[in-house]
């Protein structure tokens, strides 16, 4: 049976016949309102959704019970040193925002011999950060065009390890966090994770009653397993992510690549992780105290107040602009194009969303 | 760039009636309709040329308004090596109403037919379409201009880049002058002038693309077919973000 690593959902808006015909699609669909594009894995393996997925070895729920308690700081040299000893070159995906910039200046307390690093960006990247860009980046590193290494991936094979910056964003729960700071405010992040609380949440996204409240049952099913206790709002939704969308955050650059592509994520070290697990979230009021830990170590290089201030969370993806792509990776590394791809080979009728059907319709509707 | 004015009137004419069929807002998009339309030439005539007593505007979106384009030439033996090719698409009088080059006309009530109003709907609504698709091409376009001489400067650079190598440390005269006025060292500059000509040349040739693309796909699509403005349009913001997928 064929099953995928990382697939895209496009094909549900236009075949609505499949979500007509299945009412467990039509749920799933429901997320992709909340979270555009995402493949969701669960890393514990055990909760399964209606497409066959497999769960990749390196994005299993480690047990976290042997890697050391570090500060962020240590991880980011911990890590920046561990991907210098490959002795390989790096290309550093660039983007210009918090994650990447963080990871940079990781390299640069690493080693004082940046030689091993080429940067790849792009005006949107100088944009997000310029000081950054001017002071720090074309006076050490190496650059090459975003746009360059994009085409480059698709016909070559690169000498080197490809160095994203994805899994910034997962260990701290950001992207429903920040959304749910704009509709609902601080306090609502702060609120225990009841139903009631998540389903306005996923609501306001514009799911159905029954779509919400399959999805807060979907998520809660395996929370029991996350090591950081889950006593909040802000929580729940870091688990969403850190457990449901860390494969996709490491797998979805392969959608972009004919060729076979070594890529690590800065983030997504062990300790990196622990760190994310006893993390304890500052104060959120606004956009920009997202990320408060890394932008404190960022300040702490750059001494760039207004930088520490007022810096948000900018959608940074002009990484795939006009950029084709394939849909859908299988997992024994097959890469589909929209053609020949059919949702419905990977669909299995004995999933969460479909037995949650069987036991709540009736009472949820 | 500077020279560019947009006093001009982009036209589609039939090459049989010589009638306007649609009006565009830019060369490109008047040769893109007019690819899509058998016997039919883009024309673009300078503004000022044309009496203001007409309503071409308003004739994109009402069928029932209808012109001929007209080309004066005062003497006999002053059309002599003209012919009524592509640019030069049009009637010949010996005098336009208003006196200069070119006028627009009433189009004569006869020669209005079904069959032309159904090329006019076809003509405007792929003037529609090709307008929006250019909108679309000019918005990530503009992501690639970073200065306002680029269209000199650009093939410039390139030279200048090509004379370099870095590897051996040679860096072209034009570059080292750049470096020097910005105060920057030679080898930076060197590398964020490649940085920045590599992103714009291939983001603006990945936007022709695009553009290729769906002129023919657009020039494949009638009124028969029922597809709305709405359908076609509805993602084309993800085509461009993310590309085919």
């Amino acid at each position: 049976m064929k099953s995928l690593t990382v697939g895209t959902s496009f094909e549900l808006k236009d075949k609505k016949d499949l979500s007509t015909q299945f009412t467990d699609i039509k749920l799933f669909t429901d997320i992709h309102g909340v979270i555009s594009g995402s493949w969701l894995v669960d890393r514990s393996g055990a909760t399964q959704l209606p497409f066959r997925t497999t769960l990749g070895q390196n994005y299993l729920l480690p047990n976290f019970e042997t890697i050391n308690n570090l500060t962020l700081e240590e991880c980011c040299v911990n890590r920046a040193r561990e991907l210098l000893s490959s002795n390989q070159t790096l290309y550093f995906l660039y983007s210009g925002g918090i994650d990447s910039t963080l990871g940079l200046i990781s390299f640069i307390n690493a080693t004082p011999d940046t030689s091993q690093i080429i940067v790849v960006c792009n005006n949107e990247s100088i944009r997000e950060n310029p000081n950054f860009y001017h002071n720090y980046i074309k006076l050490n590193f190496k650059l090459m065009a975003t746009e360059l290494f994009m085409q480059r991936m698709k016909t070559q094979i690169l000498d080197g390890i490809v160095i994203s910056c994805e899994h910034g964003d997962l260990l701290y729960g950001q992207d429903f966090g920040s959304v749910a700071l704009t509709w609902f405010g601080e306090e609502y992040l702060k609120a225990p994770p009841t139903r009631e609380n998540i389903v306005k949440f996923f609501k306001a996204g514009k799911m159905s009653t029954l779509g919400a409240n399959c999805w807060f049952d979907l998520f809660s099913s395996n929370i029991h397993l996350s090591a950081r206790p889950i006593n909040t709002v802000y929580d729940f939704f870091w688990w969403t992510g850190f457990n449901w969308r860390w494969q996709w955050a490491g797998e979805k650059i392969k959608l972009r690549t004919a060729m076979p592509i070594n890529i690590e994520t800065f983030f997504s070290s062990l300790e990196f992780q622990k760190w994310s697990v006893n993390h304890t979230q500052h104060s959120i009021k606004k956009a920009s105290d997202f990320k408060y830990d890394y932008k404190e170590i960022i300040f702490n290089f750059t001494k760039d107040q207004e930088y520490q201030d007022l810096k948000i969370k900018h959608v940074s993806i002009s990484l795939y602009y006009l950029n084709n792509a394939f849909v859908a990776v299988e997992s024994d590394g097959t890469k589909l194009t929209k053609k020949d791809y059919a949702l419905i080979n990977y669909y299995q009728p004995d999933n969460f969303i479909s037995n949650w059907l069987k036991d709540n319709h009736s009472s949820s509707e | 760039m500077l020279s560019v004015s947009k006093q001009y009137l982009y036209l589609v004419i039939d090459q049989i009636n010589k009638c306007v069929i649609t009006n565009t807002n830019s060369a490109a998009t008047a040769n893109a309709v007019s690819n899509g339309i058998l016997n039919s030439s883009p024309m673009v005539v300078w503004f000022p040329y044309i009496e203001l007593n007409h309503n071409i505007i308003k004739s994109n979106s009402d069928e029932n308004i209808n012109y001929k384009l007209l080309r004066q030439f005062k003497t006999k033996f002053s059309n002599a090596g003209q012919s009524t090719s592509d640019s030069n698409m049009y009637e010949v009088v010996d005098q336009t109403p208003n006196g200069r080059t070119f006028d627009l006309i009433q189009m004569d009530q006869k020669l209005i037919t079904q069959e032309w109003i159904a090329r006019r709907q076809l003509g405007n609504f792929r003037a529609r379409l090709m307008i929006e698709l250019e909108t679309h091409c000019e918005r990530y376009l503009a992501r690639s201009v970073n200065f306002c001489g680029d269209e000199i400067s650009l093939p410039y650079i390139q030279k200048q880049l090509e004379l370099s190598n870095p590897d051996f440390n040679i860096y072209s005269p034009g570059i080292q002058e750049w470096a020097d006025i910005v105060e920057m060292p030679v080898e930076v500059a060197y590398q964020e002038l490649k940085m920045k000509f590599d992103s714009s040349s291939i983001s603006v040739m990945r936007v022709h693309a695009i553009w290729s693309k769906f002129v023919n796909k657009f020039n494949n699509i009638t009124l028969e077919d029922n597809i709305t403005f709405a359908q076609l349009f509805e993602r084309m913001d993800t085509h461009f973000i993310f590309g085919n997928v």
